[in-house]
């Protein structure tokens, strides 16, 4: 017989390497899983900026209004402000009698001439 | 060359392969070859130097009270770039920056990046101005960090606290002179932007945090600075005088405790203030001291042993010539022992005690005493005044200089001379800063109390503090300045105010008073002086003029140092006193 028509009718259909599919679908599978998980960092990273940068703005506003309103509590509590207040009449002083003062030392009195001295005095120095 | 299958793929292939080559080619070349260039435009596109700006430090005074704060304020700026629709921001912006519509969208309508729009927008309002812009989605407009140095004792202090030029550097006063400590170290950040100016944190660079400035506290206490301002502002008033000072030190330490110059200024407003404002006339202005010079002779005499408490020196009924001129008392004094020459302001008596220490010896002494040189205060600007060597004097000038002519000095040099008196002969270092501390009240450092060297010996600085406590007696040339219960110690002062080509102004003198109190143990030393006062001649002495100045502030003073009197207080007797002289003469009446 010839040959030829030995041949099958259909044409030889190569075989499927299940083995080397599955190793190129895995490989696939990887970089595709690392690819998506390098995206997805990088959006958390940039959420997480995004979320720093807020606060820091948030931090650096706090800081101003307070140090705004230190301004302010020092402004208004000054001398010069209590002083107006005190002229306008808004506030108004009032004498501490000397009845209600308790001195915690007392001036000392020189046994030499009864005088009151206030403070440790050089006697050398002492006209 | 046969067209068949296997040629056509090495074509095609040759083809793809020589697009790819070009394409690697360019890309190396891009991102290897001229990587540098395209970094700088990339830079220069999105990433900025971004400067986080160091806290100035506050100014405080002894006891804790703020003299100098920040009140934090914003400079709005556009970015031209990234600004789409310049009407819309304009509209969303022109209520919040009182500022009209279309002024505003000419003013945004540009491509400059950095366009000032509004400085010194209140932090609260550029918040809200922020937040209006995000809402409407609306970019290029940003906000940056500044401050505005607040003083809220107003004028109080100003010479001594000094203000800021436009840059936010210390010009004058504390913030001249602290400026490196005050300032702090701006820090900054290398970062980058997106398309709608939003900072990318994680593109972050180099970064160096900022360093705030050291907050400084002053040995004034604001009590008694309000005290001498007070009684300052009531005399100046008064008195309408051209400058007026004021000075309270602390004999023991040299520290500053109370410093006031008149005219003053607004530190808040400092565009409206005129130069002569500005002047801190207790430390830039020279002035020829008068009588109160004359503890220079009588310490020096004293302490070289010329002369003792007994000696007696002719006064010559007073009138003296020497050298071709006439000195004269008004008062026709006879001898009179170095306690009376005090107690009495003599003119004739200081110069023959002068001349009994010779030239150069006296000379030695006022410079000993500190004039002629810098005190070395905390405070630019300050000046030595002049105390000519002997080689430069002529045959008068010791009896000039005896009585405070011929030699020009700043009310702090002459507080200070007294404070060698009013401490047992110590020339102690004025000094007006007491400590630096960090943000968080950390003392980083403390200034001690300096001697500069003993002038004279305590017993000398006895015998002249004897004498300058009765100058504030009823027979003395200030009974003015006594305040009931206490002991005081001063010596009066009234000068001819020098021309600048020679000579006197008729009419118009410099009347001071500098002394200290408790005498038994000085927690104080002062000075008034009131240059020019509107007053006719017979009346514009130290003795009549600032004598009560300063017995007012010392009394106040003592009071809110809860000073305990040392004397029992007498009733107070009406006297009057008289200052004057040929160039200074007491006279009671």
């Amino acid at each position: 017989m010839n040959a030829t028509l030995n041949r099958p009718r259909t044409r030889a259909i190569n075989p499927l390497q299940i083995s080397r599919v599955l190793f190129y679908l895995a490989l696939a599978l990887v970089a595709g899983t690392a690819g998506l998980c390098y995206v997805s960092l990088k959006n958390t990273q940039h959420d997480l900026g995004e979320r720093v940068r807020k606060t820091e703005a948030e931090i650096k506003e706090f800081r101003a209004r307070n140090q705004d309103y230190q301004s302010r509590i020092a402004s208004l509590s000054s001398r010069m402000t209590l002083r107006n207040k005190l002229e306008s009449g808004f506030i108004t002083m009032v004498q501490v009698p000397a009845t209600a003062i308790a001195r915690l030392t007392p001036p000392a009195i020189d046994n030499n001439d009864n005088m009151a001295r206030a403070v440790a005095a050089n006697p050398r120095l002492l006209p | 060359m046969r067209w068949n299958a296997r040629t056509r793929i090495a074509l095609a292939s040759g083809f793809l392969g020589l697009i790819f080559t070009g394409f690697s080619a360019r890309l190396i070349d891009i991102s290897v070859a001229r990587h540098d260039e395209y970094s700088e435009i990339a830079a220069q596109k999105n990433s900025i130097r971004q400067p986080i700006y160091a806290r100035r430090g506050l100014i405080y005074d002894r006891n804790g009270e703020i003299l100098a704060d920040n009140a934090p304020i914003r400079t709005i700026i556009a970015d031209g770039s990234r600004i789409e629709h310049p009407d819309r921001v304009a509209k969303v912006m022109a209520p919040f920056l009182g500022l009209k519509e279309d002024e505003l969208t000419a003013k945004l309508t540009t491509d400059r990046r950095y366009v000032v729009i509004q400085r010194e927008v209140p932090a609260e309002t550029a918040f809200e101005l922020t937040k209006a812009l995000d809402a409407a989605k609306l970019r290029g407009i940003y906000a940056d960090n500044d401050f505005k140095r607040v003083h809220p004792n107003g004028q109080m202090l100003c010479h001594v606290m000094g203000f800021l030029d436009h840059e936010r550097h210390g010009i004058q006063g504390v913030e001249a002179s602290m400026e490196d400590y005050l300032a702090g170290q701006d820090g900054f950040r290398y970062t980058e932007h997106d398309r709608a100016g939003r900072e990318m944190v994680v593109y972050r660079g180099q970064e160096r945090e900022p360093r705030d400035g050291l907050n400084v506290t002053l040995t004034i206490d604001m009590g008694l600075q309000s005290i001498v301002e007070d009684e300052l502002s009531a005399a100046v008033k008064q008195l309408k005088p051209k400058n007026a000072i004021a000075i309270l030190v602390n004999p023991k330490t040299g520290e500053v405790l109370a410093m006031a110059s008149w005219p003053n200024f607004e530190p808040d407003k400092i565009a409206e203030a005129q130069p002569e404002q500005m002047k801190n006339h207790a430390v830039i202005d020279m002035f020829e001291p008068g009588s109160t010079f004359k503890i220079v002779a009588s310490s020096g005499a004293l302490n070289e042993g010329v002369i003792n408490t007994e000696t007696r020196v002719d006064c010559e009924n007073g009138a003296w010539a020497y050298g071709g001129r006439v000195l004269r008392d008004t008062h026709h004094y006879g001898l009179m022992n170095v306690h009376d020459i005090l107690e009495k302001s003599s003119n004739i008596g200081a110069a023959k005690l002068a001349m009994r220490l010779g030239d150069n010896t006296f000379y030695e002494y006022a410079k000993r005493f500190g004039f002629g040189e810098r005190t070395g205060i905390e405070l630019p600007g300050e000046i030595p005044g002049v105390a000519h060597p002997p080689s430069q004097w002529d045959k008068v000038t010791i009896t000039r200089m005896a009585m405070g002519q011929s030699v020009a000095v700043t009310p702090l040099q002459t507080v200070m001379a007294m404070g060698v008196i009013a401490n047992g002969g110590k020339l102690m270092a004025p000094h007006i800063i007491k400590s630096l501390s960090d943000s968080d009240g950390k003392v980083i450092k403390e200034f001690q109390p300096t001697v500069i060297r003993q002038v004279i010996n305590p017993e000398t600085a006895s015998i002249v503090s004897n004498a300058l406590a009765d100058v504030v007696s009823a027979q003395g040339t200030a009974p003015q300045a006594a305040v009931p219960g206490f002991r005081m110690c001063g010596k009066t002062g009234t000068a001819q105010i020098p021309k600048p080509g020679g000579g006197y102004y008729e009419g118009k003198y410099l009347a001071s008073f500098c002394g200290y109190m408790p005498a038994e143990d000085p927690a104080f030393v002062g000075i008034v002086m009131i240059d020019d006062a509107n007053l006719p001649p017979h009346l514009n002495y130290g003795g009549l003029v600032s004598a009560p100045i300063y017995a007012r502030i010392a009394a106040r003073a003592a009071r809110y140092l809860d000073l305990q009197p040392t004397l029992r207080a007498e009733p107070i007797t009406e006297v009057v006193s008289r200052d004057n002289g040929d160039e200074d003469e007491e006279a009671h009446r």
